[in-house]
């Protein structure tokens, strides 16, 4: 296999762990108004994801660096083209990410209602956009013959990009409250369960419609596999939801996830960036491509790594594997040095 | 503004705002995987307290590093999508590296630290810390790389057909001479800030009425510990900044002899401590001096020979044949095939309109992406050895570009024009092409002015202008003085400022 392929696979994985892994935490964060109840529930539902959210990030920031090594053109036209997508995408991920560290400094009421207000927000926004910009790179956008974006940003928001935002949100929506599920113990798994189902069926409705969309318009052989695997891994998850296996539906829903990333990307191989100007010219792997040397250095760097990153970050998730409930949270403490003594 | 200025001024605030956070982190990091260790050790149960205490100032801080950060390593896509292009194959290579070994050590271990003080053995635990400070370490690394390579391109080769900079040695990028002398220098300064942040902490905690007699004596502790880093780090940085400049020196003189103002090359040449110019920036007219003390500090020797803007001018003459930031280089414009096009665009190709529909069409395709590129300016017995072809030593700059974004002040301004003799006024746009063979014709006079601004991001200069500028012909310095102050009141250039 060419290595220009092996790099277009491997930011695939990359996108693949960052969906699978943050879809949960902006999951958790767009439902904090709806399962928890009081403070304390949300810092529950906080604690869920706080050992692992800023990992879960990471794997954007690597999706984005593998690209710019192995695609700099794809880098450079993406990144400069989906400008202001983009930069309102880091915004929500930059008060989402300060909300969860700076919410619990201080104990005012109002002090915390602000954090949380960014954490919702700060998850709902990228839940939304991620969706319509990986549509968009399907469906093409305007891109002309010096390989820059020349559409604007009302030009990202058409019906199809429109349905692939709904269907990260709602999935990413099905995909949290099953985690909420399986991570939390009392009144809030409860609610969460109850929340999954309905979640579920509507993510399902949106995620069948839209691969299908994708199906039709740009869709191979293997992608249609991909997606039939996906819908299937779904429709199991509602049935582990409903019968109360949360571990069970949280496979399943990440698995669905999982395949439907890799059909979307199965579906735009070998385009990165097609266009839809009749005299630009798109992208492909073999255009966007660096160098054989510097792909070579990145795949020895990337076998030696990866699976040590992956050791140490499935390990985290071993270390806090237990369900967290409301008698779990300590009292608040006077802020300050007198941290209680473990 | 035009969109280059306002996106400078994006990227150089992001910039310098992500650094605010991260030399501290750095710093802590280390400092509270001390703390801990010595709890281990000790039993001491001030440790602990010390530990958790700035461990919870490092997490506000390191949240701010790491949102700050996803911006970083976006924004070279976002604003500098041609320079992306031109580099990325040697440029994204560190950023990549530096998120797989790094930024995942970093989030993770940082996370089993904060919530697994009672899931994980207490040695466990403080390994955490520890991997947290060595991912900081990594990340510093490579990060540095990259810039160093800004800084000095090593490892590489133009490629004149793909038009951009293609790696050809990884090792020489990691192991740059500006890398080998940054890498110490920042992670000294920042277990310098990192320290000094406790010691400040510290002691404001000393002073509080509210804390208890045992509670100062172990803030007294921290003060202590962190105290000694400062002193111990200080030195170093002061002996890792003297290095670096003289490799600085070495690898770009004519920044250096722009930041010390020095116009003629001086042996033994003096330190100023205090300068005034003129306003446009063609000599000084006044200062305070200290003697050999530059020629001490660029060179080791008391009496070395130090080069000045005049000199290097006219060796970036002779070697590219035209002054620095005469043209601008862009690789789209080499895609586009015609070199006689390629750094020949004229400035009055009409105001940026923003409008999508004039890219692609000529000179006016990159309103944002446009980037400078210097010569390489390692000369003298070095270069003389090296074939014109291998002289593309490519410098991307980016960090003329920050200077440009505080450039405002005027003096500054006047200086760094100094570097292109006044041609634009501002030294922060110095930019060159690097390929020999893509020279363009001489134009006549002070046409070649005309060109410095391939965006049309100015208007075309004044025929006065042009006049003062022309090379090789020199006004009086009183005349030119009388203009520049006439310049400067009555005719601002209607640019963008």
């Amino acid at each position: 296999m060419e290595l220009t392929t092996v790099w277009f696979a491997l930011i695939a994985v990359l996108w693949i762990g960052y969906f699978v892994l943050e879809g949960f935490d902006f999951g958790v964060g767009m439902l904090l108004p709806v399962l928890a109840e009081d403070d304390t529930e949300r810092r529950v539902m906080i604690n869920t994801i706080g050992p692992v959210w800023d990992g879960n990030e990471v794997w954007l920031l690597v999706a984005g660096g593998a690209t710019f090594a192995a695609f700099p053109e794809w880098y450079a036209t993406l990144f400069s083209g989906f400008y202001l997508p983009l930069l309102l995408i880091l915004v929500a991920l930059i008060v989402r990410g300060l909300a969860f560290e700076y919410r619990a400094k201080r104990e005012e009421a109002s002090w915390k209602r602000r954090w949380d207000t960014a954490i919702i927000v700060g998850s709902f926004v990228p839940a939304l956009l991620w969706g319509v910009a990986f549509a968009n790179i399907l469906r093409g956008v305007p891109i002309d013959a010096d390989h820059e974006y020349v559409g604007g940003f009302f030009n990202l928001l058409n019906p199809y990009a429109l349905l692939g935002g709904t269907t990260t949100l709602l999935l990413f929506l099905a995909h949290g409250a099953i985690f909420v599920a399986l991570k939390t113990d009392g009144p809030i798994r409860h609610r969460a369960r109850a929340f999954a189902i309905p979640a579920t069926v509507a993510a399902a409705a949106a995620a069948v419609a839209f691969l299908v969309w994708t199906q039709l318009l740009t869709g191979t052989v293997a992608s249609a596999v991909a997606f039939a695997a996906a819908a299937c891994a779904l429709l199991a998850g509602l049935g582990a939801v409903r019968a109360g296996r949360e571990g069970w539906a949280f496979a399943a829903t990440f698995t669905t996830i999982a395949l439907a990333v890799a059909g979307l990307f199965l579906a735009l191989f070998p385009d990165v960036m097609p266009t839809t100007l009749a005299d630009g010219v798109g992208l492909t792997t073999s255009d966007a491509a660096a160098t054989p040397y510097t792909l070579g250095i990145m795949t020895v760097v990337a076998i030696v790594f990866t699976p040590l990153v992956l050791a140490y970050q499935g390990w985290t998730y071993w270390v806090f594997r237990k369900r967290i409930a409301v008698h779990h949270i300590p009292l608040p403490t006077a802020a300050g040095a007198a941290p209680p003594v473990p | 503004m035009d969109p280059t200025d306002i996106a400078r001024w994006q990227f150089a605030i992001t910039t310098v705002y992500h650094f605010m956070f991260v030399p501290i982190t750095i710093g802590l990091s280390a400092l509270i995987a001390g703390y801990e260790i010595t709890w281990l050790r000790t039993r001491n149960e001030q440790w602990l307290r010390l530990t958790k205490f700035f461990g919870k100032l490092f997490l506000i801080n390191f949240a701010i590093g790491v949102v700050t950060g996803i911006v970083q390593e976006f924004q070279f896509g976002m604003n500098w999508s041609d320079y992306s292009r031109f580099v990325g194959d040697v440029f994204g290579a560190p950023l990549a590296v530096e998120g797989l070994l790094a930024f995942f050590l970093e989030s993770t271990f940082l996370g089993l630290w904060i919530f697994g003080w009672d899931r994980l053995p207490e040695k466990l635990h403080a390994a955490c810390m520890v991997l947290v400070h060595v991912g900081t370490l990594f990340s510093a690394y490579f990060i540095l790389a990259a810039n160093s390579w800004m800084q000095n391109p090593v490892g590489f080769a133009y490629n004149p057909e793909t038009g951009r900079a293609e790696m050809n040695d990884f090792v020489a990028v990691l192991l740059n001479k500006v890398q080998l002398v940054t890498f110490p220098h920042v992670i000294l300064a920042a277990y310098m800030t990192g320290a000094a942040f406790v010691v400040g902490v510290g002691m404001w905690q000393m002073m509080r009425r509210k804390h208890t007699d045992d509670d100062r004596t172990m803030y007294r502790k921290a003060v202590r510990t962190a105290a000694a880093v400062v002193l111990v780090s200080g030195i170093g940085v002061a002996i890792t900044g003297d290095v670096q400049g003289k490799i600085m020196t070495e690898v770009q003189p004519m920044k250096m002899a722009a930041a010390e103002g020095l116009y003629e090359t001086e042996q033994p040449a003096d330190f100023s401590l205090f300068q005034l110019g003129t306003l446009d920036g063609e000599r000084e007219t006044f200062s305070v001096k200290v003697p050999g003390l530059l020629s001490w500090l660029a060179t080791g020797s008391s009496d070395g020979t130090v080069l000045g803007i005049d000199e290097l001018r006219e060796r970036y003459r002779e070697t590219y044949g035209q002054d620095p930031g005469e043209k601008y280089y862009s690789p789209r414009r080499l895609h586009a095939g015609d070199p006689a096009d390629l750094l020949d665009v004229p400035a009055d190709d009409g105001p940026r309109d923003g409008g999508r529909g004039r890219r692609g069409l000529g000179p006016a395709r990159h309103p944002q992406g446009s980037y400078a590129v210097r010569p390489a300016v390692a000369v003298g017995r070095r270069r003389a050895a090296v074939p014109a072809a291998l002289r593309q030593l490519l410098r991307l700059d980016l960090h003329r570009g920050r200077a440009a974004a505080v450039g405002g002040v005027r003096v500054d301004d006047d200086r760094a024009g100094g570097l292109a003799r006044g041609e634009h006024g501002r030294g922060a746009d110095v930019a060159h092409r690097a390929h020999r063979g893509l020279r363009p014709a001489r134009r006549g006079g002070g046409a070649a002015a005309a060109h410095l601004h391939p965006q049309g991001r100015r208007p075309p200069p004044s025929p006065r202008r042009r006049a003062r500028h022309r090379p090789g012909r020199r006004p009086p310095a009183g005349l030119r003085l009388l203009r520049a102050g006439r310049d400067r009141w009555s005719s601002r250039p209607s640019g963008s400022r």
